[in-house]
């Protein structure tokens, strides 16, 4: 990578040569991708490839242990995800991180909550603040549910899914990270929440999604990024590819041909 | 997508399919899940009944004076199992919180009556020394990570075992009247301890309801890794229930103390199994973030009815031990049965 691009103002995350060992497996082998502003991408591959560790990375879960990351034109390695939250980060996790007892309200302003009184840990809540907001947030984000006050684990899988997205939105943040969005869901609940996940292109947000699903893949995505045995095969852009190109490279059977 | 209804036939099948996926479960398991629903429905529904039972069984029950005793021996219990609640409601347990109460009552009795201490410096101190209790089940728990049962069943012999330490095992009688009060006196012909259970009750319920404390302590307790994901300082909430806990448990010393006039090592001996037994009746779950406060007053109540049932009866100690120790275990298969039903609508 040549020095020229580090400040280029089009890429909203920029990931440099990542190494990461656990013990004496390399995980990934300097790993490099970009996504442009408001770009949706996508970060395909097949079990164990690395897509988990490196979406861990970039959130600050795990650290590297060489390479750079580039966020918003600069660098920032990020400790924990709430660092990465709080610079404007936010990820959606497989395993649904929702407290499924709390309402819709609860889960998208948990741990940001509006006060009425700062009073430390007995700070008031501002219940008729955080509903409108919430209201507010889930209508941008085309998420239908009547009932906010209902705990999160009566709502369909989907539903829940969109919560999570819609938090994540919410939080005002500049790149999402989709980690298997759609991977519990049933097909009709799939196609909503690919639907909110092209809602968020629209007001801007970028997104990296991994998926297993290339025809999700090819639906959402403005770019393909490919990662095999822990390396970057390289990427597409989705117009310009086909599922059998992506296959090929994600299986390696794409070596074959050079 | 402008013509939602014209689903096509593929569509159609799916959305059908799924649906029968959801299968109904058996009427009993359906019927005891809607009951669930409503809080502390299990501890309401025993208390009809044994209120039913026991007006019938005992002419001394249906009286002014033995229901406000009841009213006034369950505030113990009560303000228990209300720190209680906290602790439960983070999937936390606390079993020193009698073992607590015992060492507060010691506390407060040996500086007031012994030492000669100024009683509300005397009560303050105590109210201190069971919110340390707590503060050193919390750290415990939450920093060092070591099992909340373990934690307070060592507590529940160390505490005590200082209890006893601290009165040199004898038992210290004749309360100086501001306990005296506490546990015996009235405003406007209601007992004291009907009054601090009310207003105890009042105060924690707003605060689950309406605080930042209140929110994360059902939030870790729904899912831990999720409230350290959205940035909740888990740990320094949950030592927060803990002293809760403890400072709820120097409150119901003050109570007990002064309504028996005396305090000792061996007072609200097996106390805490009450506490959580109410917890439980009342649907807050063993796994935590379900529940609420007021479902354990009527938790304690049961609790309270059930003992004052037993001994207007004649029924032996012995006996009662059995009884109540079968309506603990009654009272965690009814949570698992609650668990397992909102399992089953969980659907992924």
């Amino acid at each position: 990578m040549d020095e020229d691009k580090i400040n280029d103002q089009d890429f909203i995350l920029e990931v440099k040569e990542i190494t990461k060992h656990f013990g004496g497996v390399i995980a990934l082998d300097k790993v490099s991708l970009h996504i442009n502003k408001g770009e949706h991408v996508a970060l395909v591959g097949d079990n164990g490839a690395g897509k988990s560790t490196l979406a861990n990375i970039i959130t600050g879960v795990l650290q590297p242990d060489s390479g750079s990351i580039w966020f918003e034109g600069r660098e920032h390695i990020f400790t924990s995800p709430l660092e990465a939250r709080l610079n404007g980060m936010e990820t959606v996790f497989q395993d649904l991180a929702l407290a499924n007892d709390l309402g819709v309200v609860e889960n998208i302003f948990l741990g940001r909550e509006r006060y009425r009184l700062k009073l430390g840990p007995f700070s008031i809540l501002n219940h008729s603040d955080m509903k409108k907001q919430a209201r507010q947030v889930l209508e941008e984000t085309g998420i239908k549910i009547q009932n906010l006050e209902v705990p999160i684990r009566n709502l369909s899988g989907g539903q829940r899914q969109g919560v999570a997205i819609a938090r994540a939105a919410s939080w005002g943040s500049k790149l999402i990270i989709l980690d298997e969005p759609t991977a519990a869901l049933g097909v009709q609940e799939t196609k909503k929440v690919e639907e909110i996940i092209r809602k968020l292109k629209q007001q801007g947000i970028s997104a990296l999604m991994i998926s297993h699903n290339l025809t999700q893949v090819f639906s959402l995505s403005d770019n393909i990024w490919v990662l095999r045995h822990g390396k970057m095969v390289g990427s597409r852009i989705t117009k310009e590819t086909e599922p059998n190109e992506i296959v090929s490279m994600i299986t390696g059977a794409h070596s074959l041909y050079y | 997508m402008n013509n939602k209804k014209m689903h096509t036939f593929k569509e159609t099948v799916i959305e059908a399919s799924e649906k029968a996926q959801q299968k109904s479960p058996p009427f009993l398991v359906m019927f005891t899940e809607k009951l669930s629903h409503i809080q502390g429905v299990s501890a309401i529904m025993g208390i009809v009944v044994l209120f039913i039972v026991l007006s019938i069984l005992s002419p001394y029950f249906l009286t002014i004076g033995n229901l406000r005793n009841i009213l006034v021996q369950m505030a113990v219990v009560a303000l228990l199992g209300a720190g209680m609640t906290f602790v439960i409601l983070t999937s936390g347990i606390d079993l020193s919180i009698a073992a607590n109460l015992a060492l507060v009552g010691t506390t407060i009795g040996v500086l007031t009556v012994h030492v000669g201490v100024y009683p509300v410096l005397g009560i303050f101190i105590g109210l201190c020394v069971g919110s340390a209790v707590g503060v050193f089940n919390g750290v415990l728990v939450s920093k060092a990570g070591l099992p909340a049962l373990i934690v307070t069943l060592g507590g529940l012999t160390l505490w005590r075992g200082l209890a006893f330490q601290v009165t040199s095992g004898y038992d210290i009688s004749g309360m100086v009247p501001i306990i005296s009060f506490i546990g015996r006196g009235d405003i406007l012909k209601i007992p004291m301890p009907i009054i601090i259970m009310f207003v105890y009750y009042g105060i924690t319920s707003w605060v689950l309801k309406n605080t930042k404390l209140g929110r994360y302590v059902y939030a870790i307790g729904s899912n831990e890794e999720a409230a350290r994901r959205a940035g909740i300082n888990v740990s320094r909430y949950k030592i927060g229930v803990y002293i809760i806990g403890g400072f709820s448990a120097g409150l119901a010393a003050m109570v007990l103390i002064g309504r028996l006039d005396s305090s000792g090592g061996k007072i609200a001996t097996g106390w805490e199994l009450d506490a959580i037994a109410a917890v439980v009746l009342g649907g807050t779950s063993l796994l935590g973030g379900r529940g609420n406060i007021w479902g354990s007053l009527f938790g304690a109540l049961l609790m309270t009815m059930i003992r004052n049932g037993m001994n207007l009866l004649g029924i032996s100690p012995f006996i009662q031990m059995i009884t109540l120790g079968l309506v603990i275990i009654g009272a965690v298969w009814i949570d698992m049965i609650r668990v397992r039903g909102f399992k089953r609508s969980h659907r992924d």
